[in-house]
């Protein structure tokens, strides 16, 4: 009976310690690993309990794969401050920028006065020239006829003209020498103005009613063939900027740049000589017709710009700018977002955030 | 030794009073002079250095600032790691050193090291600075100031030269990380049309604006009599004569720096904006120094800010003082625990009278309380311990114990005096005290030690749970300790004082104990009576309860009830400020919608120096909730997360404060599977990072796979085409400075407005540093006078970068994380282990490591079972000593499954769910429950040696005379901790509310168990012979 209680309460005791240690791996877990669940503060606990890290799977849904789309709950999108405009079409001449430099007049004026010079010189020598001509004709017709001229001043009167002549052939260089210098320094148009007496451009050049611009493009850039004019900004604003007009390409300068250079001239009274102005270059001559992007809608991402355009109430998608013209203030789209789209203007980086939400990291 | 203690103490009664009254005034004197605090210090040994590097990228800021940091600071003595994070414009890097170290230090070798790296740094970086040293709860207070009258720039410049230099002052702060404002510089614009039309390079205004603001020393005169300072004024320090200097001087005319650039007043480039109620402000959080009092540092700076208020409501400045204030939840939580420790302090006296019936009695007893808690007060403070919540757990958890030993000790002399008083020949009183102390002497000294040792394992706990939790533990052992002693002098001379004279003693017992002795006799009779079904249905109660137990969920702390919340949202890197403002703005709105909200504030990015570094895609909030209770705090808090949750394009989190600073502190260990990937190559760390993860997703149970630190952030490439740079006769470095100069701004001098000193910058507007055009359209002005464009000479492109870099031990790493669910961490590693190696191939140079929670942690559990494992062989061999027999020891045991079941039901009634505190409270009902079985047990032996012989007679007679004992402990314990356990959901009452449920629950199965199966179980398996 003695023996029996013994075993008894060993089995027992055993019964109880084997409860403790059974029990809990019913539930795949050993008493051991429940004690050290309790205890340890590892993420289960905080993300369990603690932590309310979105579940990115959420973000996942919301994100159409492959379609840059996000949906976002229409009343959510209020709260969320999302504000979105009606895209209308609009006209758009497409303009690149370049700088331009208001030329000097100086050096015109100088290859002016040498040109007044070569022709004042070159009348008097064709009037020697002419006056020796008859002279020696007199002569000639006196000796012929009367014999009362001696050979030797018929001969002397014929070195004379011969002397006039060349002169005159010499000074007829200098003058075209002049002009030459002149068309190949400034062109022909410009050149001409210098050369003719009376240019009324030349003299709105002088009279300052006109300012003539070297205007420089960009290296990568050249000048359509039918722009006739462009727009200039002294203080570098395209607003109301004037027009400036076409005058001729320009020859080879005193800069050492190697992209195109032109002559334009504006009748802008607040340009002084030496002045670098930003001007506008129109890229064609017949608008383009399209949407313009603001600057707040557009987001950077993986190399490009972009803009989000509402499909739905409550879905939105991402569509490029690539395609889209730099404007002023924006980007000119002509094709990928139609007129009537209804765009993004405020909140696209939170729909590309919310879009890429799986490439935000947990900050546990 | 001890009984000579006890006859000391009972001879010198007098002294030995007179010595307590002395202790408790000291107590008091000394209570009343502390600090306290909300948790002990529970971050790491770390000293971080942040180095400001200000427009460089990531990938910049790695090569250049980190690098040579980590290399400078390798090797230092104490240091545990090393690791760093490169984000643009910021390094920071981390050294933590092992809790043995002195921080101190610690930091004074970072700091020689330092001196060495400031020439290391690039020209305009830096210099790397130690983030100064701060205590773990970090945040003192959190103000604010708005303004409708005042732009940001002037509010920001109020703060940084008026308000700043003010609060600094306060005694006990470390540092006020300032948020948001616009910092005022002077800056010169540049107008690059200008600067075209005059033919004017960029680099031409800086040095021109550096000989106009440069300030040099002249020197002095000195003659036979005098020496005079030369002091030269009249410089430029406003903008209007900022404009007026010569930039360049032809023979016809002057070029003014104001013909060029436009000189004004501007706000510098920002790390961070700030926002509170969703409109733009200053927000000022004011950090606490390493082992401040933060009571006591919020007190300094609230006296500090009332000098301020009249001026700024003069001014038209609002100041918020109260977005966050964590006084708030230590002044609460002492009014909840003053409370508690007066309604326990009431139960407790209650139940003495009715079990004592005698009010001396009872005083007697309870004198053990304020006592035993002194004691453990003083000396915890004499060890320079601060007195925190953990400390006011460990005491409030020994309160119901303290007295036991007193209880016992008392009891027992109540009653051999009662039995002297009915002798017909009285015993001298102080023979009867005396012996009456000695008899229990032994179970006393042994329950109350086998109460501190279990206790033990916890102040070896490592990590945060650890720092958390000693002072705690110590809290208790020093209490326990302390009424040990207590009951050994103070009990013994305090009876025979008052219970021996003024009046007879009655002989009878107290009419509670005599009316329950006749019933649990009986009832203890009919249980003995059918042992077997008894037997079994404990088992299956038992069972029963254990089986519930992995049920509960698990949690490191219980939600604290703070009555703020912390926000972080995080949207992808790249994103403004001025777009993390206005979501949060938004998000602000919402916020404030949910009915108890009280304040709510922003700040996105981060701060100079701040603790956070994060880029401007991230922000945190700051909401602070009326005055409301636990369950109220849980629903705002609900709210709160489904408002973020539906919120789009953010990942969010919101904890407490608290919560939140233990998170921060625990983070980088929370994942449980983490691959470090170390190597050089960044784009094949990506690389290799991409696949291993694409292997993890791939293993069952992987959840949350994470690439930790992304490419991602846009970056505009500016790649140099060097021929290009030839032809035109340029350097790279020039175009690099120009860069700089136009968009990051180039200081050049500094001016002063009173003592205010503001810096000289020559940048460009703002308008025009918007766009990847105006990088393109940058003017760049060649040796020979040509105006190119930085895009003649660059290729510019839209890329993504990297926020982030992260390096460990100084080598670059890319971190692949993820959870577990479903299945085992073990064989969850075997099997990524095994597939990265099949499926991922590593080069010589590139190579995987795997860690994680679960590997971090287990040193540290293994030290735990080591110790918990000794510190249970002590118990046994305690229990043997007192108990001297094998069996009964053995027998006593079964106790802790008793008290176990009880607990874990308690658990399963109040949240279900398992804290650290939950296990606190285990450890503390195993020991009580012990200790009330020794009682019984020791009782039974002792009946045995005084003649009785052991059968069920014995069993019930030693059982009925335990009975007011063990109930009176038990109830007194259970009733102290029942103010806490009713309303643990809140504040001051959320660590102890667990502990105090389990060991309500436990010890009312453990004490119903106790008294009715222990008895029958010893009686038919225990053993007591006469020595």
């Amino acid at each position: 009976m003695k023996f029996r209680g013994k075993i008894s309460m060993w089995i027992r005791v055993l019964l109880m310690f084997s409860a403790i240690l059974i029990v809990p791996t019913v539930s795949n877990a050993t008493l051991f690993e429940q004690v050290k669940h309790w205890f340890e503060n590892d993420n289960e606990t905080l993300e369990n309990v603690q932590d309310d890290d979105d579940d990115s799977s959420d973000a996942a849904e919301k994100m159409m794969a492959g379609k840059m789309m996000v949906r976002i709950d229409h009343d959510m999108a209020d709260d969320a401050g999302i504000e979105a405009t009606v895209l209308v079409e609009t006209n758009f001449f497409p303009e690149s920028k370049a700088l331009a430099t208001v030329v000097n007049l100086r050096p015109l004026l100088a290859l002016r006065a040498q040109h007044h010079q070569a022709i004042a010189a070159l009348n008097v020598a064709n009037v020697t020239e002419r006056a020796a001509a008859a002279e020696l004709a007199r002569l000639k017709m006196l000796a012929k006829g009367a014999g009362s001229v001696a050979t030797k001043n018929v001969n002397y009167a014929q070195a004379e003209w011969q002397a006039a002549k060349a002169r005159l052939q010499g000074l007829n260089f200098d003058e075209q020498a002049v002009r030459d210098e002149a068309t190949q320094t400034w062109g022909e148009v410009v050149a001409s103005w210098i050369l003719t007496e009376n240019s009324k451009e030349w003299q709105r050049l002088l009279s300052r009613q006109d300012s003539l611009l070297l205007v420089t493009l960009p290296i990568d850039l050249t000048l359509a063939a039918d722009v006739s004019f462009i727009r200039v900004a002294l203080n570098g604003k395209r607003k109301n900027a004037p027009k400036a007009y076409f005058v001729s390409s320009a020859l080879p300068t005193d800069q050492m740049t190697q992209s195109e250079t032109y002559f334009f001239k504006t009748a802008s009274k607040k340009l002084r000589t030496g002045m670098r102005v930003d001007v506008w270059l129109p890229q064609g001559s017949k608008p383009l017709t399209g949407v313009f992007i603001p600057d707040q809608a557009i987001i950077w991402n993986e190399g490009q710009a972009w803009a989000y355009v509402k499909l739905e109430e409550d879905l939105y998608q991402r569509k490029s700018l690539l395609k889209g013209l730099p404007a002023s203030g924006g980007v000119f789209m002509t094709d990928g977002i139609d007129a009537g789209s209804t765009l993004v203007i405020r909140g696209g980086q939170m729909l590309l955030s919310e879009e890429f939400r799986w490439q935000i990291e947990d900050d546990d | 030794m001890l009984s000579h203690i006890i006859a000391f103490s009972i001879r010198y009664r007098g002294v030995v009073t007179a010595l307590a009254i002395l202790l408790l005034a000291y107590g008091i004197y000394k209570l009343s002079n502390s600090s306290l605090d909300i948790f002990p210090e529970f971050a790491p040994k770390q000293v971080i250095i942040q180095t400001e590097a200000q427009g460089l990228t990531a990938e910049q800021v790695e090569v250049l600032v980190t690098q040579p940091i980590e290399n400078g600071l390798g090797g230092l003595v104490g240091t545990e790691s090393i690791r760093s994070q490169s984000i643009p414009g910021l390094s920071v890097v981390t050294l933590t050193f092992y809790d043995s170290t002195d921080i101190y230090l610690d930091r004074q070798l970072v700091s020689e090291r330092l001196l060495g790296l400031n020439n290391a740094m690039p020209a305009n970086i830096g210099p790397p600075l130690m983030v100064p040293l701060e205590s773990s709860s970090g945040t003192i207070m959190t103000l604010g100031l708005t303004s409708d009258s005042q732009d940001l720039m002037t509010l920001r410049a109020l703060v940084d030269w008026t308000l700043l230099p003010r609060l600094l002052s306060v005694e006990g702060v470390a540092d006020i990380n300032v948020f948001g404002g616009e910092e005022k510089q002077l800056q010169i614009q540049l107008d690059t049309d200008k600067l075209a039309r005059y033919d004017i390079a960029i680099d031409e205004v800086t040095e021109a604006a550096k000989l106009a603001t440069g300030i040099m020393a002249s020197g002095y005169i000195e003659n036979g009599n005098q020496r005079m300072m030369l002091n030269i004024s009249g410089q430029p320090m406003t903008a209007e004569q900022l404009a007026k200097v010569v930039l360049r001087h032809t023979a016809n005319e002057n070029i003014l720096l104001g013909d060029v650039a436009t000189v004004i007043a501007a706000p510098a480039p920002s790390i961070g904006g700030a926002a509170i109620g969703g409109k733009p402000g200053v927000v000022l959080m004011v950090i606490g120094q390493y082992k401040a009092n933060t009571l006591a540092v919020t007190h300094g700076i609230e006296d500090a800010l009332g000098e301020f208020k009249s001026a700024f409501a003069t001014d038209g400045v609002t100041l918020h003082d109260n977005l966050f204030r964590p006084a708030n939840y230590i002044e609460t939580s002492l009014t909840n625990i003053r409370e508690h420790l007066l309604l326990g302090g009431g139960l407790v006296m209650l139940v003495l009278v009715l079990f004592l019936f005698n009010l001396r009695t009872a005083l007697i007893s309870i004198t053990a309380i304020p006592l035993s808690l002194f004691t453990a007060v003083i000396v915890l403070l004499e060890m320079g311990v601060n007195l925190n919540i953990m400390v006011l757990g460990g005491l409030a958890i020994a309160l119901g114990e303290v007295i036991d030993d007193a209880i016992i000790d008392t009891e027992n002399i109540f009653r051999r005096l009662r039995e002297n008083a009915a002798l017909p020949a009285p015993k001298s009183t102080m023979d009867v005290v005396f012996k009456a102390s000695m008899e229990v002497r032994s179970s006393v000294v042994y329950a109350s030690f086998i109460v501190m040792l279990v206790f033990v394992p916890l102040l070896t706990l490592s990590g945060v749970a650890g720092r958390m939790f000693q002072p705690l533990g110590e809290a208790y052992i020093l209490a326990i300790f302390a009424s040990l002693v207590i009951a050994l002098t103070v009990t013994p001379a305090l009876c025979h004082i008052l219970l021996t004279r003024w009046g007879d003693l009655s002989d009878k017992e107290p009419p509670l104990v005599r009316m329950l002795n006749p019933i649990y006799g009986s009832v203890l009779r009919l249980v003995s009576r059918f042992p077997k079904i008894t037997f079994s249905s404990v088992i299956i109660f038992c069972c029963a309860g254990l089986a519930i137990l992995p049920l509960l969920g698990g949690s490191f702390l219980p939600e604290l009830r703070e009555g703020h919340y912390i926000i972080h949202t995080s949207s992808v890197p790249g994103t403004s400020i001025a777009e993390s403002l206005r979501i949060g703005g938004q998000l602000e709105k919402r916020v404030a919608k949910i009915e108890g909200v009280r304040s709510t504030s922003q700040w996105a990015g981060r701060a100079e120096r701040g603790a956070d570094t994060f880029g401007t895609h991230y922000s945190e909030y700051e909401i602070d909730l009326e005055p409301m209770d636990g369950p109220a705090q849980q629903a705002v808090l609900d709210e709160i997360r489904d408002v973020l949750e539906a919120f789009p394009g953010i990942n969010s989190e919101v904890n407490t404060f608290l919560t939140e600073r233990i998170d921060e502190t625990i983070s980088g260990y929370t994942a449980p599977v983490v691959v470090n990937v170390y190597g050089q190559n960044l784009a094949e760390l990506d690389r290799k990072a991409q696949q291993i993860a694409a292997v993890m997703r791939d293993i069952d149970g992987a959840e949350d796979v994470q690439l930790r630190a992304p490419a991602g952030e846009p970056q505009l490439e500016i790649r140099l085409k060097l021929d290009e740079l030839a032809l035109w006769g340029l350097k790279p470095i020039d175009v690099m400075q120009i860069l700089q100069t136009a968009f990051d701004g180039a200081v050049v001098g500094q001016v002063r407005e009173g003592n205010r000193v503001f810096d000289v910058v020559v940048v460009l507007p703002a308008a025009q540093r918007q766009k990847p055009a105006d990088v393109a359209d940058l003017p760049i002005h060649t040796a020979d006078g040509v105006m190119l464009r930085l895009q003649d000479v660059a290729t510019i492109k839209q890329v993504s970068g990297r926020y982030m870099i992260l390096h460990a031990g100084a080598q670059r790493l890319q971190t692949v994380t993820c959870n577990v669910a479903g299945r085992d961490l073990t064989s969850f590693f075997a099997e990524l282990k095994q597939r990265v190696h099949d499926e991922v191939e590593f080069s010589t140079d590139i190579y995987p490591e795997f860690t994680g929670a679960a590997v971090a942690q287990a040193q540290s559990r293994e030290d735990l079972i080591v110790h918990s494992a000794l510190a249970g062989v002590a118990v046994l061999i305690l229990l043997f000593i007192a108990l001297k027999s094998l069996r009964n020891t053995s027998l006593v045991l079964i106790n802790l499954p008793f008290s176990l079941v009880g607990g874990v039901i308690a658990v399963l009634f109040t949240n279900g769910v398992l804290s650290i505190g939950s296990m606190v409270g285990f450890v503390t009902l195993f020991g009580i429950t012990l200790r009330n079985s020794i009682m019984l047990v020791s009782h039974f032996q002792y009946l045995v040696e005084e003649g009785a012989e052991w059968n069920i007679d014995t069993a019930i007679r030693g059982a009925k005379e335990r009975l007011p004992s063990i109930l009176i402990t038990a109830l007194v314990t259970s009733l102290a901790m029942l103010p806490i356990a009713m309303n643990s959901d809140s504040p001051g009452r959320e660590v102890m509310g667990p502990m105090a449920s389990i060991i309500i629950g436990g010890l009312i199965s453990s004490t119903i168990l106790n008294l009715l199966v222990l008895p029958s179980v010893m009686l038919r398996y225990g053993k007591f012979e006469r020595r």
